[in-house]
């Protein structure tokens, strides 16, 4: 008697074809909350950055509101009085 | 007309008889006028589900879904070397919606115990209070965290609306928005870069001009959702949370900010030391076209009140206010006389004390007597009989084809709004006084940026820039979009003539009228004009009134930088309104800030050690004209 082993492959297929179903939704719930968390992480970033842009828009007119250029003419014309102009020209 | 009527009459009986389906006339009359109603809502409900389908549709959307739009944030202008010039800072801004608001005495109780009395004080809450409407601003410009800001007033709207009990349409009573205010933090340039209205438009300088071309101004973003029953909008898409403000570019300018407040202060000193109309500066690198400071006196102040005279304080007058320029232009003829092989520098050109054309007589600069001048001289004395002599030599059109070329009566297309300039006349109808007048700087209007262009010319080997001012336009991430390379628009003059203007420009200041701008390391090379100003009310020019002005170029033997100094109608005393005593002064103290900021190495001396001292040697010694027919 022939005996047919395909019949045996469907049983066990039918057998676990419900496991190998819920290991698919696992996988793809497993899936998909990373996909979320990798979102959330990615707009955290997104926010971080705006916020250290920000920061720094902020800082960078608080620096350049202290330097104020009157500082940076005097600083010029301090070195006239040490004679800079003939010094540094030199060859 | 009866026999019509009583024709259609029969015809619809004959049709009532034939159609009429009971006996009974009211239950016909009853079937016809129900037949007639169907046959309406079947044409409406047609029209509702299949013509007018889309119409009714999108009616329908507008009223379960909302757009959100992200206001976009201005784009900064920086000058050469990274210094902000105008930045956009976020800010919170807090309204407040009086008139929903019953219990005003609890609600300032409320308001008080979440945000104290710092940030809005009690008279700005009860100023805002007292104003009966449905939405008003509280205060804007607020320093802080808008999040931390937004929970406070959540928590006031909630506290209020649990103690009073009331019911307001709206519950946002206090809300708190994002803002973007325009900050100038180095207080520079205000005729330059321009000013913000307070709708946080461009209304001058570069932000108009940038705005206007769609540079600074960054796209605006919309995020589609859903409403709920009170019209709250969410944002459903997922994809909007990766969604964020599209800033404008950045624009990095040719100007260097510390040289523009030097030219500021100094501007300043002399406007209120002479109360003059205007005075305008304008430097420029001669071999690019590049506009390094540009400035106005009166100017506004980034900060200051914006009273009266506002808008004449943000003018940019160096580009949009033409005036005669007076005997500036002398030069440009004998390089135009020059270039065409009329003349050279050595040229004999006699001087008549007394030189008639047509009806009126022109003076020589030498009180009675008449001389011999090589054609540098004419320069380096400003002798107007000398200058129309060699004008005369180059004739009508072709000093005009000049004029043209070097830039006059014609836009220089520079990237700030408001250029304005003066056309020039059509030689054809120039009568001969007027052609003569023109030799020396009449009868022609240019403003102080077109002449500083004009000298680049004289200086820089022959060739007529476009003035620069803006040299690159890079992105939110620093990504360059755009460069602006240094633009050659003509060939005016030869380069050899060039040189040669170049050394008799040296002349006006190593011995000439412009005497006081001499350096001591450096050559300086220049010409004063001095422009008596027609009076409208005495309908003749009067001589208190000049506009003096100087135009230059140092270190002259191999020149960076060009400057024009105008000043219009100095209130000082009469012998002092020469463009020497005027323009010259302002000239001289910003060449030298600018040598000495700049580290330009010196053109008259070479410095070195000898031993452990430091010695000098002169250099370029013969550089300017020497030799002439006056001075021997």
């Amino acid at each position: 008697m022939k005996i047919n082993w395909f019949k045996y492959l469907q049983i066990l297929f039918i057998i676990f074809s419900p496991f190998l179903f819920m290991f698919m939704i696992f996988k793809l719930v497993n899936l998909r909350s990373t996909c979320v968390t990798e979102k959330r992480k990615i707009a955290k970033t997104i926010a971080e950055i705006h916020k250290l842009k920000t920061e720094y828009n902020e800082l960078q007119i608080k620096y350049y509101s202290t330097i104020k250029p009157e500082n940076v003419d005097r600083a010029t014309k301090k070195m006239k009085a040490l004679k800079e102009n003939e010094v540094y020209y030199i060859e | 007309m009866k026999w019509i009527y009583y024709k259609i009459k029969a015809v619809l009986g004959k049709l009532y008889t034939f159609l009429k389906p009971f006996e009974d006339g009211r239950l016909n009359a009853f079937l016809f006028i129900s037949t007639a109603m169907i046959f309406v809502f079947t044409i409406k409900l047609l029209s509702l589900s299949y013509f007018d389908k889309e119409k009714f549709l999108s009616f329908l959307e507008k009223q379960y879904t909302g757009k959100l739009t992200l206001k976009s944030e201005r784009g900064e202008i920086f000058d050469r070397n990274g210094i902000p010039l105008a930045v956009s800072k976020k800010e919170c801004s807090f309204y407040i919606r009086p008139a929903l608001i019953k219990n005003k005495k609890t609600f300032i109780k409320i308001f008080r115990k979440e945000f104290g009395n710092t940030i809005i004080s009690k008279k700005e809450l009860t100023d805002s209070l007292s104003k009966n409407k449905r939405f008003t601003w509280l205060k804007k410009g607020v320093d802080g965290n808008i999040r931390k800001y937004r929970k406070k007033a959540e928590k006031l709207n909630k506290n209020y609306i649990k103690t009073t009990g009331e019911k307001p349409k709206l519950r946002d009573l206090v809300g708190v928005m994002p803002e973007y205010d325009r900050k100038n933090p180095y207080d520079v340039g205000s005729t330059l870069v321009g000013v913000l209205n307070s709708d946080g438009r461009g209304i001058s300088g570069l932000e108009l001009y940038l705005e206007k071309n769609k540079i600074i101004t960054g796209k605006k973003t919309v995020i589609s959702g859903t409403k709920d029953a009170r019209g709250n909008l969410y944002v459903t898409d997922p994809n909007a949370l990766f969604t964020s403000y599209k800033k404008g570019n950045n624009v990095i300018l040719t100007i260097d900010a510390n040289l523009q407040y030097m030219v500021e202060k100094t501007i300043e000193k002399y406007g209120k030391k002479w109360h003059p109309r205007f005075i305008n500066v304008v430097i420029m690198n001669p071999k690019t076209g590049d506009i390094i400071s540009a400035a106005s006196w009166p100017f506004y102040k980034y900060g200051k009140k914006r009273g009266r005279g506002f808008i004449s304080k943000i003018n940019p007058r160096y580009i949009n206010t033409p005036y005669e320029p007076g005997s500036v232009i002398k030069p440009l003829v004998i390089a135009a006389a020059i270039n065409e092989k009329l003349i050279s520098p050595m040229t004999p050109i006699r001087a008549p004390a007394n030189y008639k054309i047509d009806d009126k007589v022109f003076h020589n600069e030498f009180r009675g007597e008449s001389v011999t001048l090589a054609a540098w001289e004419i320069i380096k004395y400003s002798d107007n009989v000398g200058i129309i002599k060699v004008a005369q030599m180059l004739g009508k059109k072709r000093y005009y084809r000049y004029l043209k070329a070097f830039g006059f009566g014609e836009k220089a297309n520079i990237d700030i709004s408001g250029e304005s300039i003066y056309p020039l006349r059509n030689y054809k109808k120039w009568k001969n006084v007027d052609f003569a007048t023109l030799a020396f700087g009449h009868n022609i209007m240019v403003n102080t940026l077109q002449l500083a262009n004009a000298y680049s010319v004289l200086v820089n080997g022959g060739y007529l820039m476009k003035p620069r001012i803006i040299s690159k336009i890079i992105n939110d991430k620093g990504k360059t979009i755009e460069e602006f390379p240094a633009i050659r628009i003509r060939k005016v003059i030869k380069p050899y003539v060039s040189k040669q203007l170049r050394r008799i420009l040296a002349t006006v200041v190593e011995g000439g009228t412009g005497t006081a701008t001499k350096l001591e390391n450096f050559y300086v090379g220049g010409k004063t004009g001095t422009a008596i100003k027609y009076d409208p009310r005495i309908r003749k020019y009067n001589r208190s009134k000049i506009t003096a002005t100087f135009v230059g170029a140092f270190p002259l033997t191999d020149p960076n930088y060009v400057m024009a100094v105008t000043v219009d109608e100095p209130k000082v005393p009469k012998n002092e309104l020469w463009a020497s005593k005027i323009a010259v002064p302002v000239f001289k103290e910003l060449a030298e800030r600018i040598l000495l900021y700049e580290r330009e190495k010196p053109d008259k001396f070479k410095y070195y050690f000898k031993g452990s001292e430091i010695e000098k040697q002169p250099i370029n010694e013969n550089f300017p004209y020497k030799k002439g027919y006056r001075v021997k």
